[in-house]
């Protein structure tokens, strides 16, 4: 792909990057505002702290160079659907309790028309009895080879709209790891074996840690 | 219905008296016209209603422009006596204004006779225009009351249209590209510019076309990201251009004809001009409806291209078009025996205004 090209898709972007923030807004509200159906039972809220970003156009064309070395092509035509990054929001939360919470709140404020599904909702982890809970919840779940786990919803504003919003939800000790994951591995995966390996073990310590979590409340509450 | 707005950037160019003679030649034709005075100015409304009557729209409204949440508080009596009189366009939008419930009731809009009717305006619009400001950014996000601020003008007018069957509704605004007109023109269905002959009109025009397409892009982009409720508040499409007048021009005959338009030549230097920068200028999209030699003349060709000198100025006097001056029950002896000297120029305006009114019904019926 030639500089011109590039430089084309990237300010097709940047024209609509006035959508994406004004839809990238509609998403962070939900979550921030006031709102009962993001409470548990005793009124407190599910969400722990919420982040948002909206794509640098730097980043856009090196993701594109990146893509096209991989040989896979990107025109004027499919960039809206080829790359779904544009804009994105990370929920973070506690406790799993906290993430049914959430779930349902997104699935509802999709039926009622005010967000629609680019895609069906997927769950990732590497947890067999995660992937049960998420069974439980009729969530498809894919296991990452990385021992990647978070949540991730594709909403846009209407059926016909090319503005996508991804929605990534996990618990704050997956957010350390998917921190340290990012630092280690983005763009360019680490080739220092040992850091793959103890990026690994941090994994099974984020779900026993979460773990951890959930038993301590749940042994509180059953006090 | 169909919602047309007279604008132009350039003030002072007589696009109230154009709206007010268009507006009644319309109803002559058999259209059933709403007139809808959204210029702070109010000129339109004091050309069509006399002191007592404005007076009587504007007064009662006042103790509600403040907060409108007294409104809701207020002895039923009073308010169903309230909505059951003419109100001031300013009084329909100040629930979305203050984020309040809306009342379902009409208020009658006002008759100025057979088939054409009012919705006065108020000089507090403004405080509606701050709104719009505050709130645009948020219209983005689809935050309902910023939705309901910016589509508001239109939903009333949908809702008049709908409970009085209006065939055409006619916005008056003021010369500015602010945020009020950016609503308004934005939403409208078609538009029209009238120019005077001078060198301000066409600079008019290339900010138009420039205001236009900046509007344009951010409507498009604040639709596209509506749910499927909100977005039905919204035109289907942008605005349209329907073409130009030229307005209070110097007329100059002679044989053989000194012009194809019989303009005084430094008017018609800037009068060919006007077609030109308009292509120039308003965004393709906008014109590509119009066939290209339709473009290019004014709207009813000459009919109301020339100046009316002074007969204006009579028509504020008997807020009546100019044509019904003569057999006006109310004028005044002196000013019978002015209407007897000039008669045939009071009532030549009559088929003129017909005549441009019959060409813009013909460019709306085209699309």
């Amino acid at each position: 792909m030639n500089d011109a090209d590039l430089d084309l898709l990237v300010d097709q972007y940047v024209k609509k990057r006035k959508a994406f923030s004004g839809f990238l807004s509609n998403v962070t509200d939900f979550f921030l505002e006031d709102n009962d159906a993001l409470k548990d039972a005793n009124g407190r809220s599910a969400i722990h702290s919420i982040k948002s970003r909206l794509k640098d156009p730097d980043h856009l064309r090196q993701k594109i160079v990146r893509k096209s070395q991989k040989g896979i092509h990107i025109d004027a035509t499919n960039l809206f659907s080829v790359i779904t990054d544009f804009c994105g929001a990370r929920v973070m939360h506690l406790r799993r309790s906290d993430f049914s919470i959430i779930h349902s709140a997104i699935l509802s404020h999709a039926s009622d028309q005010n967000w629609y599904f680019a895609e069906d909702p997927k769950a990732y982890t590497w947890d067999p009895e995660y992937k049960l809970y998420f069974d439980g919840l009729s969530l498809a779940s894919e296991i990452k080879e990385s021992f990647y786990t978070s949540v991730h919803y594709l909403v846009r504003p209407n059926p016909e709209s090319s503005v996508i919003c991804e929605i990534q939800v996990r618990s704050l000790f997956e957010e350390i790891w998917g921190e340290v994951d990012h630092d280690l591995n983005y763009p360019e995966a680490t080739k220092i074996k040992s850091c793959s390996e103890q990026l690994k073990v941090l994994a099974k310590l984020v779900g026993a840690g979460s773990r951890l979590v959930d038993s301590i409340y749940s042994s509180a509450s059953d006090d | 219905m169909y919602s047309i707005s007279i604008f132009n950037n350039k003030g002072g160019v007589g696009k109230t008296t154009l709206s007010f003679h268009f507006a009644h030649a319309l109803a002559l034709l058999g259209k059933k016209v709403l007139i809808v005075d959204l210029d702070p100015q109010c000129n339109l409304t004091i050309l069509s209603l006399n002191d007592n009557k404005i007076f009587s729209v504007w007064d009662p409204e006042e103790e509600f422009m403040d907060d409108f949440g007294e409104f809701d508080r207020i002895d039923s009596s009073i308010r169903s006596r309230l909505l059951q009189n003419t109100r001031s366009i300013h009084f329909m939008l100040k629930s979305a204004e203050d984020g309040q419930s809306d009342f379902l009731e009409t208020p009658p809009p006002y008759e100025l006779g057979h088939n054409i009717h009012i919705i006065p305006g108020r000089l507090t619009l403004h405080s509606f225009e701050d709104k719009i400001g505050e709130r645009w950014a948020n219209s983005y996000k689809g935050d309902p009351l910023a939705v309901r601020t910016i589509t508001q003008i239109r939903t009333i007018a949908n809702l008049y249209a709908e409970k009085f069957g209006y065939d055409y509704i006619i916005y008056d605004t003021s010369p500015s590209l602010g945020m009020l007109n950016r609503v308004i023109l934005s939403m409208a269905d078609g538009f029209i510019i009238p120019c005077l002959p001078d060198k301000f009109s066409l600079y008019g025009i290339k900010n138009i076309g420039t205001a236009l397409a900046k509007w344009k892009s951010e409507f498009d982009t604040i639709v596209s990201l509506q749910g499927a409720a909100r977005r039905a508040l919204f035109p289907r499409s942008f605005v349209k251009f329907l073409g130009y007048t030229v307005y209070n021009a110097r007329p100059y005959r002679q044989t053989p004809r000194l012009n194809k338009w019989d303009l005084a030549q430094g008017h018609f230097n800037f009068a060919k001009e006007i077609p030109v920068v308009i292509r120039q200028s308003i965004p393709e999209e906008m014109l590509a409806h119009l066939d290209p030699k339709v473009l290019d003349v004014p709207i009813g060709g000459t009919s109301v291209m020339h100046t009316h000198n002074t007969l204006p100025n009579l028509s504020q006097k008997y807020h009546a078009p100019i044509w019904t001056l003569p057999d006006h029950p109310l004028a005044t002896s002196k000013d019978k025996s002015t209407f007897r000297i000039n008669r045939d120029a009071y009532d030549a305006t009559k088929p003129n205004y017909i005549s441009f009114a019959k060409d813009v019904i013909s460019r709306v019926e085209s699309l």
